[in-house]
């Protein structure tokens, strides 16, 4: 084996797996990340390619929410219908009996 | 930077309103809270009146169109439920008549309003995650166990059948298209309750850490894995419902 396969087994088996990296990399971006972890992780993305993309791929999710916060929202009111306010007064009104 | 402050305006007036929180003392009568048991001056009252009752909820009406949409928006941001959203108005509403206190401004009583309502949406959660279905037990174990490598030397690697395909339109602008966005909501509708809501407050809403563990009632280590599911779950279904299709 190369000196090169040896170093990327022996790198293999300090850093994490494609499962807890994928964990990792998500605690990195909510800044939950251990610095020990962090290592373990960046040892692991140098190897895989795999979690770079996967890394890639939710970063660029939260991006695209950030860059359009109104298309990520696009369809939620913001507001009572009328209905509901005329319903909401109706009860107000009369409100009902204590149980 | 400008549109970051011009969105956080449209977007999230709600969670920053701290106001219904008590004042502090030195806000109230000018004095540090350390000086208050020795009044300075003798029109300094340690013990400030009771508030005028000026605004004894006379007219409840008025709180549906003054509050209404506020309080509707907070709702909204919490359970993503237009109808939950408005049942949890209508308790506040019933709940404030009930305990009728009296205001010195209006400031005031939106903040009590909000803070009846924030009591309501938490219960909510507390409620839903007790009857808490089987899917949403089911997604929570599954960590997508079947797109790793199960046994052998390379146990919990990308199955490279099964793990990220590369999204080549990526690089381009198509990732915000209408399919995009048709898929996103799609998939994040799919995504159990609390697990979306977790996803949206923090990504969205950019809530903070512990306001969005006290709305779900749940403990920082969950959110880290409600989180990691969501990501997981929504780049998956992304990749299907989007990614394969437009290629």
């Amino acid at each position: 084996m190369s000196l090169w396969g040896r170093c990327r087994r022996w790198l293999a088996e300090v850093s994490p797996s494609c499962q807890q990296a994928a964990r990792a990399q998500s605690a990195r971006l909510d800044g939950s990340l251990s610095r020990s972890a962090s290592l373990g992780l960046w040892i692991h993305l140098v190897l895989c390619r795999w979690c770079r993309r996967y890394g890639r791929q939710i970063r660029s999710i939260r991006e695209q929410m950030k860059k359009h916060p109104e298309k990520a929202h696009a369809g939620v009111p913001d507001a009572l219908r009328s209905e509901a306010k005329e319903r909401l007064k109706e009860i107000l009104r009369k409100p009902p009996a204590e149980d | 930077m400008e549109e970051k402050d011009a969105r956080r305006d449209g977007m999230r007036p709600l969670s920053v309103d701290k106001t219904w929180l008590p004042a502090c003392a030195h806000q109230r009568d000018g004095a540090p809270l350390a000086m208050k048991s020795e009044p300075t001056s003798p029109d300094v009252d340690p013990a400030p009146p009771a508030a005028p009752r000026q605004g004894k909820l006379s007219d409840p009406e008025r709180w549906v169109d003054e509050h209404g949409d506020y309080l509707f928006k907070y709702a909204m941001t919490r359970v993503r439920d237009p109808a939950r959203a408005e049942d949890l108005v209508q308790e506040t509403f019933l709940a404030a008549l009930k305990g009728g206190k009296s205001f010195e401004g209006r400031a005031a009583e939106k903040s009590w309003l909000i803070g009846i309502l924030k009591n309501k949406v938490v219960d909510a959660y507390r409620k839903t995650s007790r009857e808490s279905s089987f899917t949403d037990l089911e997604f929570y174990q599954d960590e997508e166990r079947d797109r790793f490598v199960q046994e052998g030397l390379f146990k919990g690697s990308w199955d490279h059948d099964l793990g990220p395909q590369e999204w080549s339109a990526e690089a381009g602008g198509t990732l915000d298209s209408q399919e995009f966005w048709k898929a996103f909501h799609d998939c994040s509708s799919k995504l159990p309750k609390a697990i979306s809501t977790a996803f949206l407050l923090r990504e969205l809403d950019e809530m903070e850490t512990p306001e969005i563990c006290g709305v779900l009632g749940i403990s920082e280590n969950n959110l880290w894995v409600m989180l990691h599911r969501a990501r997981m779950a929504l780049r998956r279904c992304l990749e299907a419902n989007w990614f394969t299709k437009t290629r």
